[in-house]
Order: C-alpha cells, then structure tokens, then sequence
C-alpha cells in the first residue's frame, strides 16, 4: 500500500515538472523544446552567454518566477485547505473558511490603498490574515475549543466582517489610480510574480510544509474527534494552535504575493481524497502536488487564452465550482 | 489498579453537578461495572477516568497510559481496520513521526487476539456495530495498558454480538488486566463484572461486589419498575424485568 502512495507521488511530481517544463514553453512567445533546452543548459553552465538571449529572458525573468508562483501557491492552498479539513472534521472547509483569505486580503488592500508597494504589501497581508486568525478565535471562544462549529462559525463572520472592509476600502479607493489596482489584485494573478515573490513564498511553504510534513500523521488522529483524540493521547488544543498557525501563515503569504485564488484550498484535497484515500499521510503529499499542477496548468491557461489574460481566481472558480458540485453530485465527498 | 476519591464533575456550561462525591476502588485484574439509568452519569464519570474531562474537584489514581474503547466513533474521513487499530499506538509514536512495522505488529498481534486478522485490510465504517467494537477493543489492547475502560460497549449490538464482547472484557483478568465498563442492563453486569457501581442520583450511589449490589430490591429501586433475578443451581443466570 505504502508502495503504491509512493509511485503515485513519483508520478504526480513527475507531471508537475512536465506542467513547469510546458507552462516555460507556452505563451504569448512559444518556445520550442530544443531553444528551452539550450537556455536552461546556458544558465545551469554558461550564464555569461545569456546576456541578449530573448529565450533566456522570456523563461528566466518573466515565465519562470510567474509559474514557480502559481505551483508554490497551489501548494499552499491545496496543503492549507487538507490539514483544515482534517483538523475541523469537515470536508467542506478551505482556507477561506476561517476567515484568513479575507483578512490577508483587506490588509493587502489596504497597503495598496495607501500607495505601499512591494514587501509592505506582502507584510500587511500577513498581518491582516493573522489578524483574522485571532479574531475567529475570540469568536469562537477560545484555542482548541471543543466545539469545532464555533471556530467555523467564528471564521465566517470573521470573513464577512474582513470582506466588508475590503470592499470599504474599494468603495474610497481613487478611480483613476488605486482602484483598478485594487479590483485586478482582488480577482488574483501572477502576473506580478518577481523572484523576491518567489522566495518570500518559497521561505514560509518550505518551513510550515516541514512541520506539517513531520506531523501530518496525527491529522488522522484529529479528524476522529476532540474527545476520541485526547483519549488516544493528543495534545488536540497545542496541535490545533500548531496547525492552524502554520496554515494561516502559508495563506497568508499566498494571498500577499498574488491575490484572493478561491477552490484550490476546497477542491484538490477532495481531488487528492479520491485518488489517494484519506490517510493524511499520503493526503498532504497528493494535496500539495495536485495543487501545484492545478495552478500551473490554470495559469498557463490564462496566459495562452484568446481572451487575454483572465485573472486566475476566476478560472479557477469556474472550475472549482462546477468540480465541487459534481463531487457532491456523486456523493464522493462525503465517501471518501 | 484504579482508584477514586471524592470525584466531583460539573459541566462547564451547566450550573448542575453531575457528581459531587463518588469514591471507590478497583484491584488490578478486576472487571468494574458501572451501572445506571439513561442519564445517570455513566458515561461523564468514563470520561473523567480517561482523562476526556477535568473533575473540578476529588482525585483519580490510575496509572497511565489508560486503554479506552468508546461507545461508537464517527469517521468523518474513512481509515481501514488496520490504520484504525494503529492508531493505539500514538502514545509512542507522538506528533512528530508516523507509525514504524513494529507499531503495525503490534496491531496485528492485538487483532489477531480478538480474531479479526480477516478484518484488517476492510474500511472501519463497512464493518457491523460488533465488528467495530472488536476493531475499537484491538485498538485500546495496542496501546499496552493494564486498565481498559468501555463506554457501553455493548449498546446498540444484537445478543451475539454482546455475548461475544462480553467475554473479551472477561478474558481480560487473564493478563491481569483492569477493566471498567458502563451499562444500564445488569444482564452484562452478572456475567462478567467482579464489582459494581450503581450509579442512582446526585451523590447516591451503591459499591460493591456483583452478589452484594445485583439484588431484586436494588434494581427495582434503581429502574422504578420490578426486577427479579433468575437463580439456576444457586447462580444468577439472568435479570428479567417484570412489564406492568
């Protein structure tokens, strides 16, 4: 059994590198195979011979940031939205759901309201998610209450309050100026992506994913139940505080880098369920990996569109929404 | 061993005490039952000997860790029987590690006990009401405890089934094993158990030995209604509850 999750990690690793290889050779400028061959050989072992080198700029400085972005953010979703199910017993439960999209968001909009740019947003949007976080909790009473529904609750009003202030700040926001910035960044793209993005992202997933990655097994335990948990010998109260922090700060720095991207958080753990069973074990791994494929070949979809450039968060709820209510059509979330 | 001393427990979000002053004590390799109406406090007082809730006030000596086999469980997200067993073993596995092969053959050797080595590979919530109650019994054997507490384990199983249960808690004084069970039929108190609690109000209650407490007086009282035991060669084979 074990050998089996493993090959099919393999594979799914093996079509996100094929979906990064792709996404580098489509777009507005394709690039054959052979010409993205000799430009990642060039930068692996003669980077001095890539100065003038279109091919080299299109792939290193525009396309490769942009698609590392949109496979490190479907991770974190994907991953964020897995360990919420597991830890409030509740398979429709996302990122969105406790409130820390719409808090990150308000204070990214925030920021840009107030002309910041750059690290400043990204900072806002952290603090605004963890605001968020901190707010659910009051609502629900305290960390670690026994009453999951009450966190739940607590993350929707949170998210309704957040959601308010987000279009306050639309609603002021000058016209000409911060509002078409606003509303382009609210629909979320990748289109900014720069290799300070990159790391910033590439930093926070590297270190919750370790944690969650070492403690992912007691997801399983969790998911029973408070009661049945704590009876086992869980710490359910520090462990929940663990994860939801963790998550919260891979959302947050999601959302501070390209925007409110809705359904990835609910759907690929529940495409991942189908696929791999519901042992969190190989759950976070499969999550991770479709979610990093999903975004990649949907943002490529929106670069290469005839439309030009639709913002990624709507393709991926026109997706994710009609993927979820099948699944729901099918009975399939509730069975897996 | 399981000791208990002037336990008192409250509901946080209830003014009314569940207990106020229970006490009492059960020897290693002893079978305990407690035994009370619907609503009496069984499964509050289960759950503070697990651990589950925090008494407000009195003092529990048992020695850790405790195996525990709750009433039923809900899987939100289904496990196989195998996974589901594993899981006793979290006390030595912790939060930070996954289960090794020798958690796995320790599962196996508890399943194979019960006899549901056949089970293993099955999805926990394909199994029938006594199937899963074996899973849950092989898991708390995992977790390598001398002191095994049941909520109602034999709620909700058909006559075979709780026939079947009962005789893995009995088997359990084999191992020296301490087991505590809660029930509201003294037909699974009578079989099994060495010593009983009958659990009767706000700080009324009865201890002592099955012959001492599984009297025709006691459980009438106990239910409002009469119950009389049924004798076959100077033992109690069964109680049966006489209908208006």
């Amino acid at each position: 059994m074990a050998k089996k999750q493993t090959a099919l990690q393999v594979f799914l690793l093996i079509v996100l590198f094929l979906s990064i290889g792709m996404a580098m050779m489509l777009g507005r400028y394709t690039i054959s195979f052979e010409k993205l061959y000799h430009a990642i050989w060039v930068r692996l072992f003669h980077p001095e011979l890539a100065v003038n080198s279109v091919e080299y700029s299109v792939i290193f400085q525009l396309r490769l940031p942009r698609i590392l972005l949109a496979a490190l953010s479907g991770m974190a979703l994907s991953v964020s939205g897995a360990v919420l199910q597991g830890i409030f017993r509740n398979p429709l439960v996302g990122p969105s759901m406790i409130g820390v999209s719409s808090g990150a968001a308000f204070g990214a909009v925030s920021a840009i309201f107030m002309a910041l740019s750059g690290i400043a947003v990204m900072a806002c949007s952290f603090v605004g998610g963890l605001l968020s976080l901190l707010f659910t909790m009051s609502i629900a009473g305290k960390v670690g209450s026994k009453n999951i529904l009450a966190i739940i609750l607590g993350g929707i009003v949170t998210g309704a309050l957040f959601s308010a202030l987000v279009s306050l700040v639309t609603f002021v926001a000058d016209p000409r100026d911060t509002l078409p910035v606003i509303v382009y960044w609210l629909m979320g793209s990748f289109n900014g992506a720069d290799a300070s993005k990159v790391l910033l992202l590439g930093a926070v997933c590297l270190v919750c994913f370790s944690i969650i990655f070492k403690s992912r097994y007691v997801i399983n335990l969790l998911a029973l139940g408070d009661e049945e948990a704590y009876a086992l010998g869980v710490d359910v109260v520090k462990l929940r505080i663990l994860f939801l922090a963790l998550t919260t700060l891979v959302t947050a720095a999601t959302v501070s880098v390209s925007g409110t991207i809705g359904w990835v958080g609910l759907v690929v753990p529940h495409i991942a369920r189908m696929i791999t069973g519901s042992d969190y074990r190989s759950l976070v791994v499969t999550s991770g990996l479709i979610g990093g494929i999903y975004l990649v070949v949907a943002d490529t979809l929106v670069r290469i569109s005839p439309f030009g450039e639709v913002p990624i968060g709507i393709l991926s709820a026109l997706v994710g929404a009609p993927v979820l209510a099948y699944l729901l059509h099918t009975r399939k979330v509730s069975n897996a | 061993m399981l000791n208990i001393n002037k336990l008192a427990y409250t509901y946080p979000e209830n003014q009314t005490p569940v207990f106020r002053d229970i006490s009492f004590s059960v020897a290693q390799g002893e079978v305990c039952a407690i035994l009370g109406k619907n609503g009496s406090g069984k499964t509050t007082l289960i759950k503070c000997i697990t651990g589950i809730y925090k008494p407000q006030g009195g003092k529990i000596d048992i020695v850790p860790p405790v195996g525990y086999v709750p009433q039923k469980v809900n899987f939100v997200y289904d496990m196989t029987v195998l996974d589901t067993i594993v899981m006793g073993r979290y006390q030595y596995i912790g939060a930070f590690s996954v289960p090794k092969k020798s958690d796995y053959e320790t599962a196996r050797f508890c399943a194979e006990k019960l006899g549901i080595t056949e089970l293993l590979d099955k999805n926990f919530s394909k199994l029938s009401g006594g199937q899963q109650q074996m899973a849950l019994i092989a898991r708390a054997l995992t977790v390598g405890s001398k002191c095994i507490i049941f909520d109602e384990p034999c709620a909700a199983l058909d006559y075979g089934n709780q026939n079947h249960i009962l005789s893995v808690i009995s088997a359990l004084k084999e191992s020296n094993t301490t087991a505590v069970f809660s029930t509201h039929d003294p037909n699974h108190v009578i079989h099994v158990a060495d010593k009983v609690l009958i659990l009767r109000g706000l700080d009324d209650y009865l201890y002592g030995t099955t012959e001492e407490m599984i009297t025709d007086q006691i459980l009438s009282d106990l239910y409002g209604m009469q119950l009389k035991k049924v004798m076959v060669n100077g033992r109690i084979t069964s109680v049966v509850a006489l209908y208006d």
